[in-house]
């Protein structure tokens, strides 16, 4: 037989106990909770509110068109610098690279191929071959060796 | 309650593709909407007011930087509020600053009379006392307090704008009203101060 502890009553009452909601509507709240959240609310739109400090207010359209306006410039700026910078480039070059002698007796140049699939042109010990076909890339088509 | 907070009385999608657009007027009527609503989210979730006039600055800006990411299928209010929350809640994460005073619950050390909530005359002093209230919820109280009951927003607006479930904004409005409570009710007991009336 289990021996009988008085706080048994007790303990089975704590379990009984209930929680008051967490979620409790503002109706459901007690008078001086009511009155707090009200004059919260209502000197909430009492409020002064600051003046926009800046200068200009920002407008959206003017900064899509900023944006545009940078781009269009780096890309301008890109533009015209890129055949200064071939020009620089190639000054130098002929500053660094010095002038080529003068061949002193240059062989008279003869086409000794003329196809469909290529054209050749020799000239002392120089030969000159075209090849005929699709175009082709800057790159490749050049002089062949 | 007082007036209910409207923002954006023309169709919010309407207003900000003009605003988008460049269009003065839209820009003009957005701003004259946006800004007030704005500061006051600011001044609400900071608790700050010296901090909420400097972000709600940012803020603006931010905002129409980002008009064009908002879907009009979200409602526009709810997207707003979500965007100054997440600047709000960087800005507290940077300053590091502690918004909960541990069981500090009285308004200023001796009791004193609130201003009247209706009078326009003691709107710095309203301020300052909303402000000090407010310092004393943790930042999450704050933040559903001051969407449901001072903007007067819906709940699942709410919760939207939070990332939590509408349970979850019940629950952190249960404790912030509590607190509250604890808060201004010495000061309550006091009756209010009539209008134009001055402390001590």
């Amino acid at each position: 037989m289990a021996e009988f502890d008085p706080l048994d009553p007790l303990r089975d009452a704590w379990q009984q106990v209930e929680a008051p909601q967490t979620d409790r509507e503002l109706c459901d709240e007690d008078a001086t909770t009511l009155e707090a959240v009200q004059w919260m609310a209502s000197a909430w739109q009492q409020i002064p509110i600051p003046e926009f400090r800046s200068e200009q207010k920002p407008k959206a359209k003017s900064l899509v068109w900023r944006r545009l306006a940078l781009a269009a410039a780096a890309l301008l700026i890109a533009t015209l610098s890129w055949p200064e910078a071939e020009i620089a480039d190639n000054q130098t070059k002929e500053i660094v690279a010095p002038p080529l002698p003068a061949t002193p007796t240059a062989a008279p140049a003869r086409l000794i191929a003329n196809d469909e699939e290529k054209i050749e042109i020799l000239s002392g010990k120089v030969r000159l071959t075209m090849l005929r076909g699709p175009v082709a890339s800057p790159e490749t088509d050049s002089t062949d060796y | 309650m007082s007036k209910k907070n409207t923002s954006l009385a023309v169709d919010p999608a309407d207003l900000i593709e003009g605003v988008i657009q460049g269009k003065a007027e839209a820009q003009d009527s957005w701003f004259r909407t946006e800004y007030p609503a704005v500061y006051r989210l600011c001044l609400g979730f900071l608790a700050n007011h010296a901090a909420a006039d400097d972000l709600a600055q940012d803020a603006m800006l931010h905002l129409m930087d980002r008009l064009d990411r908002w879907d009009a299928a979200r409602p526009y209010q709810a997207w707003r509020t979500t965007v100054v929350l997440n600047l709000c809640r960087d800005q507290l994460r940077k300053q590091g600053r502690r918004q909960r005073a541990e069981g500090h619950l009285r308004l200023v050390e001796q009791q004193t009379q609130l201003p009247n909530p209706h009078d326009s005359a003691a709107g710095k002093e309203i301020r300052d006392v909303i402000t000090r209230a407010l310092s004393q919820l943790s930042p999450r109280e704050r933040e559903a307090f001051v969407l449901r009951d001072l903007e007067q927003q819906a709940t699942d607006v709410v919760a939207a704008a939070m990332e939590v479930t509408p349970a979850t904004v019940r629950s952190l409005l249960t404790l912030a009203r509590r607190r509250l409570r604890g808060i201004l009710a010495p000061a309550l007991a006091m009756g209010p101060r009539a209008a134009g009336g001055s402390d001590g």
